[in-house]
C-alpha cells in the first residue's frame, strides 16, 4: 500500500487517542505520510479533522499515542520545536506588524541575522507575488493577499512539514478557486509534505495526493482521490465525497450465473433491472439473492442512450426512468429519479431534451457500481 | 442639512444642557482665570480688588515651593500610574487564565477600586498606624524590621507609602480595562506565534500588549490625570505632611486658597496645574491616536 516506512515517512501518527473526560474525539487513528505527499484530512463538522491537526503541531495534547515527524518522535515537544508551520482558517495575522514583519516571524524568534532574514522573505514574496504588500499592515489588504501572507509566513522557515486548518473558508467562493490552484501550483513547485484540513470534498479531491476521509473521531478511508472516489469503504465516504454524492440505492441482488440480477423498486411500477458482468457483491454465493444498498454516482447514469442509442448491453445498459425533478445547472443537467427509496440524481447533458415528467432511457454504467452492507454500510 | 427651524429647535432643545454646563464649568472657570489676574483674598469683609496681571503667574513659576510641589505631583503621577499599568495587565493575564474561582476572583478583585477614596485612605492609615498597625506587625514578625516605625510620619516614606495606597485602589480598574481587551485577544494569533517559536514572554510582547495598546491607553490617560490632580487621598492619610513631603500640586492650591486665603495666587497655580494637566492630555491623546491607527485590524 501507500503507507510509507516509519524511517521515510515525513509524518507517522500511531494509534493517536484524544479524549476530553469521557468523550474520545480521536480514536486510534493511525496515518503514515511520504515526505513530498498533499495529505488531506476531509469529513463532516465534528468529525476530529482540526483536533487531529491541532494534535499533530502540538498544541492540543495527545491522550495517548505517537507522533514522529521526519523520523523523530515529536509526540511531546513543544510547537515551535516539531519544524512544522501552520496556516489558519484565520489567518492569524499580528495586526501590529507590517506584513515583511509578519512573514519574517518566525526567523526573528529564531535570530535569523538581518541580511538572511530580507534575503528569504523577499524570495518567498517572490514566490507568492506579494512584494509589492510587504510594508502594509494586514488590515489593509484584501482576504486573498492575507491568505497569501499567511502562506508566507510558514513557507519562510522552510520546515518539515506544512499544516493547513481550513485555509480557503474564508475567501468568497471564487477567490477559493484561485487559491486552491495556487496552492496546488506551490506544492508542485517546492514539493513541500502539507496536511490539509478541509470541509470541503471538491478541495480534498483537487488538491490531495492522498485523503483521510473522518467521521466520528475515526478514519473512514485512506486513499487516493480516485480510490477515495471509485471504491468508497463504506457508504459514509460514498455519500461524503463526490458532489452530487453517490446515488444509494436499496435494492436486491442475485448470482445467476456469469451475472448478477438487480432489482431496484421503483415507485410507479415494476423494478428497474441491470445485469451486472462484474465480480458483484463479493459476500454474494451463486443462486443466492440479498438485499443491500446499490451505489451509482449521478455520472454512471446518464442520457448516453438517448444520444447514440449505442448500448453494448453489458457494462452500459439502458433502462427507461421516470424523470420526478429537472435541474438545469449550465454544464450538466441533473435529473431526479425515485429509485430504490431514494432521490437518485443522473447527469445529463447540458442539452438533453428532457423535461419532469417524460419516460426517458437512462443509460446505467455498471463498472462504476458499488455494493454495500445495508446495516452496517460497509463496501461489499 | 438642518434647516433653519430646526436649527433653532436645536438649540432650544440644547439650552437647559448648556445652562447648567456654564453654571458649573464655564462660569467657575472664567472665574478662575479672571482671579487668578487679581490679587483676591478671601475675608468676611469686602476688600479692594486690584487687577495685577501676570503678578500671580511671575509669582508662581518662580517659587520654589511651588515648584517642589509640581516635581512632588509628577513623581506620584508616574510612579503610581506605572505601578498600576503594571500591576494591572500583571493581574488581567493571570484573571484571564482558566482555574476554578476564576469568576469569583474576578468580582474580588474590583473591590478596593469600590471603596470610597477617604475610606481607602482611612484604612490604610490605620494599616501604616506606627504603634499598632498591621503593616509594622507583619514586617516586624517577618524579622524584616526590628523596631516598629511611623511610615507616614517620615518624610523618606511618606510619599512612597501613599503611593503604595493609592496604587492598591486604583490597579483594579486597569486590571479590568485589560482584562477586557485580553478576552478579545484572538486565540489563533498565540498559536501561530507559538506554532513559530515565540515563547511566552515574546508572545506577550508582540503579540498581547500591542493587542491591547488602545484600550490600556485609555485607562492610563484617565488614570494620569486623576493622579496628577491627587487631592483627597493625601489630605486624609497626611494632611501634606510630614515637612511637605507629601505636599503635591493640588494640595498646595487648596492650602493658597482655604489656608492662606489668596484666592488670587491660588487660582494662577490652580491654572498652571490645569496647563500641565492639558499638555498631558494631548500627549497621551497622540498616542493613542497613533496606537490605534495601526493597531487591530
Amino acid at each position: 500500500m501507500n503507507a510509507a516506512m516509519t524511517q521515510d515517512a515525513i509524518l507517522k501518527i500511531s494509534s493517536l487517542q484524544k479524549r476530553y473526560g469521557e468523550v474520545n474525539v480521536l480514536k486510534d487513528i493511525d496515518i503514515s505520510m511520504a515526505p513530498g505527499e498533499f495529505l488531506v484530512l476531509v469529513g463532516p463538522s465534528g468529525c476530529g479533522k482540526s483536533t487531529l491537526l491541532s494534535c499533530i503541531s502540538g498544541l492540543t495534547d495527545i491522550s495517548s499515542g505517537t507522533i514522529h515527524i521526519a523520523g523523530r518522535d515529536r509526540t511531546n515537544d513543544e510547537p515551535a520545536d516539531r519544524d512544522i508551520a501552520m496556516v489558519f482558517q484565520s489567518y492569524a495575522l499580528f495586526p501590529n506588524m507590517s506584513v515583511e514583519r509578519n512573514i519574517g516571524f518566525g526567523l526573528e524568534v529564531r535570530k535569523v541575522n538581518e541580511a538572511e532574514k530580507k534575503r528569504k522573505v523577499a524570495e518567498v514574496a517572490d514566490l507568492l507575488k506579494i512584494e509589492h504588500l510587504l510594508h502594509r499592515r494586514p488590515a489593509e489588504l484584501s482576504g486573498g493577499q492575507r491568505q497569501r501572507v499567511a502562506m508566507g509566513r510558514a513557507l519562510v522557515r522552510e520546515p518539515k512539514l506544512f499544516l493547513f486548518d481550513e485555509p480557503l473558508s474564508n475567501l468568497d467562493a471564487k477567490l477559493r478557486v484561485t487559491m486552491r490552484t495556487e496552492i496546488k501550483r506551490i506544492h508542485q513547485t517546492t514539493g513541500a509534505s502539507i496536511v490539509y484540513v478541509t470541509h470541503d470534498q471538491i478541495e480534498a479531491m483537487t488538491l490531495a495526493s492522498r485523503i483521510v476521509v473522518m467521521k466520528d473521531g475515526v478514519v473512514q478511508q485512506i486513499g487516493t482521490p480516485q480510490e477515495i472516489y471509485n471504491k468508497p469503504v463504506n457508504a459514509f465516504v460514498a455519500d461524503f465525497m463526490g458532489a452530487p454524492s453517490m446515488n444509494l440505492m436499496t435494492g436486491t441482488a442475485t448470482r445467476e450465473g456469469e451475472h448478477v440480477r438487480l432489482q431496484i423498486p421503483t415507485p410507479e411500477g415494476p423494478p428497474l433491472e441491470l445485469f451486472d458482468y462484474g465480480p458483484g457483491p463479493e459476500t454474494l454465493a451463486a443462486g443466492d439473492t440479498a438485499e443491500l444498498t446499490i451505489g451509482l454516482r449521478p455520472e454512471a447514469m446518464t442520457d448516453l442512450g438517448l444520444r447514440s442509442g449505442g448500448m453494448d448491453g453489458r457494462t452500459l445498459q439502458s433502462a427507461d426512468c421516470l424523470l420526478d425533478v429537472v435541474e438545469p445547472a449550465g454544464a450538466d443537467t441533473y435529473a431526479v429519479v425515485q429509485l430504490g427509496g431514494t432521490e437518485a440524481v443522473a447527469r445529463l447533458s447540458a442539452d438533453a431534451p428532457v423535461a419532469a415528467g417524460q419516460r426517458v432511457p437512462i443509460a446505467f454504467d455498471l463498472s462504476k457500481i458499488s455494493y454495500f452492507d445495508i446495516a452496517s454500510g460497509n463496501r461489499l | 442639512m438642518l434647516g433653519r427651524r430646526q436649527k433653532r429647535e436645536k438649540w432650544i432643545l440644547l439650552a437647559p444642557a448648556l445652562a447648567v454646563l456654564a453654571l458649573i464649568t464655564l462660569i467657575p472657570l472664567a472665574n478662575t482665570l479672571w482671579l487668578s489676574f487679581t490679587d483676591t483674598r478671601i475675608s468676611a469683609l469686602p476688600e479692594p480688588v486690584h487687577f495685577i496681571g501676570l503678578e500671580n503667574y511671575v509669582y508662581a513659576l518662580t517659587d520654589p515651593d511651588f515648584q517642589e510641589a509640581l516635581f512632588r505631583t509628577l513623581y506620584f503621577t508616574i510612579v503610581s500610574v506605572g505601578l498600576e499599568g503594571v500591576l494591572g495587565v500583571a493581574v488581567a493575564v493571570l484573571l484571564n487564565q482558566e482555574f476554578r474561582g476564576r469568576t469569583l476572583l474576578r468580582a474580588l478583585i474590583i473591590l478596593p477600586w469600590a471603596v470610597p477614596t477617604i475610606v481607602n485612605a482611612v484604612a490604610w492609615r490605620l494599616i501604616y498606624h506606627p504603634d499598632y498597625g498591621a503593616l509594622n506587625s507583619l514586617l516586624f514578625q517577618l524579622g524584616i524590621i526590628s523596631d516598629y516605625r511611623s511610615w507616614i510620619g517620615d518624610p523618606a516614606t511618606a510619599m512612597n507609602m501613599v503611593i503604595l495606597a493609592d496604587v492598591w485602589k486604583n490597579f483594579p480598574l486597569v486590571a479590568y480595562v485589560a482584562l477586557a481587551a485580553l478576552q478579545t485577544v484572538p486565540e489563533d494569533l498565540s498559536k501561530a506565534a507559538a506554532i513559530e517559536g515565540a515563547g511566552p514572554w515574546k508572545r506577550f510582547c508582540s503579540i498581547t500588549l500591542p493587542w491591547i495598546a488602545g484600550p490600556l491607553m485609555v485607562v492610563m490617560v484617565l488614570r494620569t490625570i486623576e493622579a496628577f490632580r491627587v487631592f483627597d487621598i493625601i489630605y486624609v492619610m497626611t494632611g501634606g505632611g510630614p515637612a511637605d513631603s507629601t505636599k503635591t500640586a493640588s494640595f498646595y492650591v487648596y492650602q493658597e486658597y482655604f489656608n492662606y486665603l489668596r484666592s488670587g495666587s491660588g487660582a494662577s497655580y490652580a491654572v498652571l496645574v490645569a496647563g500641565i494637566s492639558a499638555v498631558l492630555i494631548v500627549f497621551y491623546y497622540s498616542v493613542t491616536k497613533r496606537q490605534t491607527a495601526g493597531g487591530a485590524a
